[in-house]
């Protein structure tokens, strides 16, 4: 069905897009036209005259067989160009079959059904039992997964915020700006593998920011400030400082969208008389929010691949650990990976309509061609 | 003659990408100069309070500056704090005295000699893969129209999306059964196929890079008679060169932090320096007695493994990178600049 409707369009088409289509196809021909004459010119300037003679007997202009003419009108720049693009994919698409695709849908026939053995890997058929039981007789999944969405909720808009105003801070023109850079880069290089959660786990990334540790603080005043106080005092700055860890990606992107506004904008700005406050809300602001699409989603997508999170380790634990029950652990992840689908698919709805996701130069064309598709209805 | 004049051309253009020519200095301000010019700078309406938020500005940034270096500094001066040292707690930041053979111990028990090679092995290969595999299928997505571009262009997506949990045990039975495991493929192959180690992310990155670059010169390559892979090698790879150097540093610093992957694949003598990182810890836990049943001696102040031997070992770990990044920073911070990154 939809072949036919393809090509009623593309009849319907070919006169829409004549200008288009047959362009390039002229040039190409021109081209071969004006190349074939050439080609044997050129060794005539730099060696003995009486070579390209005896070549030119040899290979007089060949007619074209009718192959080569139904190959030419077959293979248009379009079509060329669908080649090159297929080549070029082609080691990805591979690795997408066997190396990504291949395991999902494993794991989806695992996640419906009961291992038997687990050498051979036999398995029987149980339709949604695993899911039902992960969603309502176990607790612990839908325990970690609210955990991990309360985790994302409150950090994301935090690491936007902090992430922006260094990005900013960092792209003005002060002193030591190297070093601050490669400081800020530092979260990135150790913050990957076991070194950080050895770390974590002494609890010395959260004491840099403590009541408990500071000396600026005398202790009579913690002590009049009770328990209560400083206890709650001391998990918000835990989380402010766990958001500050996981920035320094977020802050390379800003500091990347900010070097590409064009200073022009704040110039002309200033003449008429803005203040800094004005030209943040009317000029950095609009002018970066497709980068702050991008970083939103990047962010969600770390906090929930992120290794210290409780479902993943849930994962881990269903897998190997004690309990060891690979169906259900299937089941989670495919759950698990729906929702971050529906999340991330969400924010894409409201943040990337209106502000393209990833928009650069393409965009136009990419406008014209979502305009040709409603109008044809291709 | 022509040639070489070319080349001289070329190499001049490459160290323009990232050296800037030096500013003209300007000529110092004497005292009396600055006096005048604060004078004159303080009577302007908003003086004092740009003052006051450069001066907040600078005490946000050092703050910021110390949170980040604070667990670094941590590892450096535990990681040379003797076993007395650790227990004291009248010993806040200052060693009494600094204990070396916390680094020979490291060294020893977390086996570096035979762990090095390996962790220099996969990430090479691996990065070199992805250097080579995400431009290409990069340049792929980018430049030319085909069906079922936006449909790869959403697995890409996806894999990035997908903890890598999720897919772990199918890859493994499937690795298991095409007689993959104990050797180093798969973390190979898939990285020289676009996938890998957050492989969707860098092929997302070369998309995007690509598509904010002008397609002119690729198109003047055509009409001249370039042949497609020519463009490619040509043309588009000397451009991508800061593209390159992202995926690069980007890439390393992950592989080189890798553990997942590793501890589930390879066998026990191919395993990268953070499973070395790993034994330390489980040594660091144990107590005297199965200390003692494991070397089969009685235990001296010597074989003693705690805190301060696995941030010795930490530290060791990550010195390469540390080192990688502090020659390649400027270039690298450039770059980013330049490629309009990240995710």
């Amino acid at each position: 069905m939809k072949r036919g409707e393809e090509e009623l369009n593309n009849e319907e088409n070919k006169n829409l897009n004549e200008a288009e289509n047959i362009a390039p196809v002229s040039e190409k021909v021109e081209n071969k036209k004006v190349k074939a004459p050439k080609a044997p010119k050129e060794p005539k300037a730099p060696k003995a005259p009486k070579a390209p003679k005896a070549k030119k007997e040899q290979k007089p202009y060949k007619d074209p067989s009718k192959f080569t003419v139904w190959l030419k009108r077959k293979i248009n720049l379009e079509r060329r160009a669908a080649l090159e693009g297929y080549f070029f994919t082609l080691p990805l698409t591979i690795g997408l079959l066997i190396f990504f695709a291949f395991p999902l849908g494993l794991s989806l026939v695992l996640s419906l059904s009961e291992l038997e053995k687990m050498v051979g890997f036999e398995m029987h058929w149980v339709g949604l039992k695993n899911y039902t039981d992960v969603l309502f007789n176990d607790v612990s999944f839908t325990k970690a997964l609210s955990e991990v969405f309360a985790d994302t909720f409150i950090k994301i808009p935090l690491i936007i915020v902090f992430s922006l105003l260094l990005a900013i801070i960092i792209s003005r023109n002060i002193k030591a700006k190297g070093f601050f850079r490669v400081v800020f880069f530092l979260p990135f290089i150790l913050g990957t593998g076991y070194v950080l959660e050895q770390l974590y786990s002494l609890g010395v990334v959260s004491q840099a920011l403590s009541l408990d540790s500071s000396s600026l603080i005398p202790p009579s005043v913690i002590a009049y400030l009770g328990v209560d106080f400083t206890a709650m005092v001391n998990s918000f700055l835990k989380i402010i400082v766990s958001v500050l860890w996981s920035c320094s990606v977020q802050i390379l992107m800003f500091l990347s969208g900010l070097q590409s506004i064009s200073p022009t904008l704040y110039e002309s700005a200033g003449v008429d008389g803005a203040t800094e406050w004005e030209k943040f809300w009317k000029i950095t602001l609009p002018m970066i929010m497709p980068i702050m699409v991008v970083n939103i989603i990047y962010s969600i997508c770390d906090s929930f691949v992120n290794v210290e999170n409780g479902v993943l380790t849930l994962i881990k634990n269903l897998t190997y650990g004690s309990g060891q029950s690979m169906p259900q652990a299937a089941a989670i992840s495919w759950i698990y990976t729906l929702v971050i689908m529906i999340f991330v698919g969400i924010v894409f709805l409201f943040l990337g309509r209106s502000y393209g996701a990833d928009t650069t130069k393409g965009a136009d064309e990419r406008a014209i061609r979502k305009a040709k598709k409603r109008r044809y209805n291709w | 003659m022509q040639s070489e004049k070319l080349k001289n051309v070329a190499t001049t253009g490459k160290k323009k990408l990232f050296n800037r020519e030096p500013k003209p200095k300007k000529p110092r301000m004497t005292w009396d100069e600055f006096v005048v010019n604060f004078k004159r700078k303080a009577k302007q309406p908003r003086f004092w309070g740009s003052v006051a938020l450069n001066i907040g500005m600078y005490i946000l940034l050092i703050g910021i500056a110390f949170i980040f270096l604070y667990p670094f500094i941590f590892m450096i001066i535990t990681s040379l704090k003797s076993n007395a040292d650790l227990i004291d707690p009248t010993i806040g930041w200052i060693p009494r005295n600094l204990r070396w053979e916390n680094y020979s111990m490291a060294f020893q028990m977390m086996n570096f000699k035979g762990y090095i090679g390996n962790s220099l092995l996969i990430t090479a290969v691996c990065t070199i893969g992805h250097l080579i595999s995400c431009t290409f299928v990069g340049y792929g997505l980018a430049r030319f129209k085909f069906r079922g571009r936006g449909i790869l262009f959403f697995l890409v997506i996806l894999t990035i999306i997908v903890p890598i949990q999720a897919t772990i045990t199918p890859s493994y039975i499937m690795f298991a059964n095409i007689k993959w495991l104990d050797t180093f493929l798969p973390t190979f192959v898939p990285s020289f196929l676009g996938l890998g180690l957050k492989g969707g992310l860098f092929v997302f990155l070369a998309r995007n890079f690509l598509l904010s670059l002008p397609k002119e010169m690729e198109e003047a390559a055509r009409i001249d008679g370039c042949g497609f892979l020519g463009i490619f090698f040509r043309i588009v790879v000397p451009i991508v060169r800061p593209l390159l150097l992202v995926i690069l540093v980007l890439s390393i610093v992950w592989h080189w932090n890798d553990y997942y992957e590793p501890s589930l694949y390879f066998k026990q003598n191919m395993q990268p320096l953070s499973s070395g990182i790993k034994e330390l810890i489980t040594l660091s836990k144990l107590t005297p007695e199965e200390m003692e049943q494991r070397l089969g001696r009685p235990v001296t102040d010597d074989d003693i493994i705690n805190t301060a031997t696995v941030m010795a070992g930490s530290f060791i770990t990550l010195t390469p990178l540390i080192v990688m990044f502090m020659f390649l920073q400027k270039q690298f911070v450039q770059s980013v600049e330049r490629t309009g990154l990240v995710e």
